[in-house]
């Protein structure tokens, strides 16, 4: 477990597994988004919403900006890489 | 599969159940079908139609399955399935053309499904050249 901070003041507590990391329920919880909303915001399904908070499925490219895009910050400051991951 | 949407597969559905019972009305004016394939596109061609009509009627299944044809994790699981299934799908006709092999009764089945096998490695050869030039 692991405390990160983004957008330079709200910090949320990250649970590391084995798959990429990600700030996706923080951010849709902190800004009271249901994964129904979020899904169709994105034309996915909520269990492709389910799936990616889980870690247990990476997006493509292309989903990642639109995540991105939806929340107005960098894939960098949602989707988190560690340079084990890069190995 | 890219490009065509769920509505249109239903309706093309729709169209090879007509076709079906199209083929099955000629046989009625002109016999020329067996007992066993006049069944057969009588059958087809009605349950095709029953389950276009119902799938195309219903709004809610429609849209959620033209969400699922898009969405790429469904995309991912769908080719992942296809492909475990097919290997399944090798292992069993593997089998089966050793152990029809083993009878002079039931050789030409293995001799069959051996065509079927080659076959099919010959297409996946020549999917595999077109999707290596095109990506």
């Amino acid at each position: 477990m692991k405390r990160l901070i983004y957008n330079g003041n709200v910090k949320f507590v990250l649970h590391w597994s084995d798959e990429m990391k990600n700030l996706l329920e923080e951010l849709r919880k902190d800004r009271l988004i249901s994964q129904e909303e979020l899904a169709n915001a994105l034309s996915v399904s909520r269990q492709t919403i389910i799936s990616l908070e889980k870690g247990k499925y990476n997006p493509s490219i292309l989903l990642a900006f639109k995540i991105s895009a939806y929340f107005g910050l960098s894939i960098e400051e949602i989707f988190i890489i560690e340079e084990e991951d890069l190995k | 599969m890219k490009g065509i949407t769920v509505k249109k597969y239903t309706q093309l559905m729709l169209v090879l159940g007509f076709a079906a019972l199209l083929v099955f009305s000629i046989d009625l004016i002109h016999p020329f079908l067996n007992d066993y394939m006049r069944g057969f596109f009588m059958s087809f061609g009605l349950s095709i139609i029953f389950v276009s009509l119902v799938f195309q009627n219903n709004k809610k299944y429609m849209a959620k399955s033209e969400l699922e044809a898009k969405d790429e994790r469904m995309i991912m699981i769908r080719q992942k399935q296809y492909s475990t299934g097919y290997y399944f799908h090798l292992f069993l006709t593997v089998l089966g053309i050793i152990g029809f092999g083993f009878f002079e009764e039931t050789q030409v089945v293995s001799t069959i499904l051996s065509g079927f096998i080659l076959i099919e490695t010959i297409a996946i050869g020549i999917f595999g050249t077109i999707y290596m030039k095109k990506y």
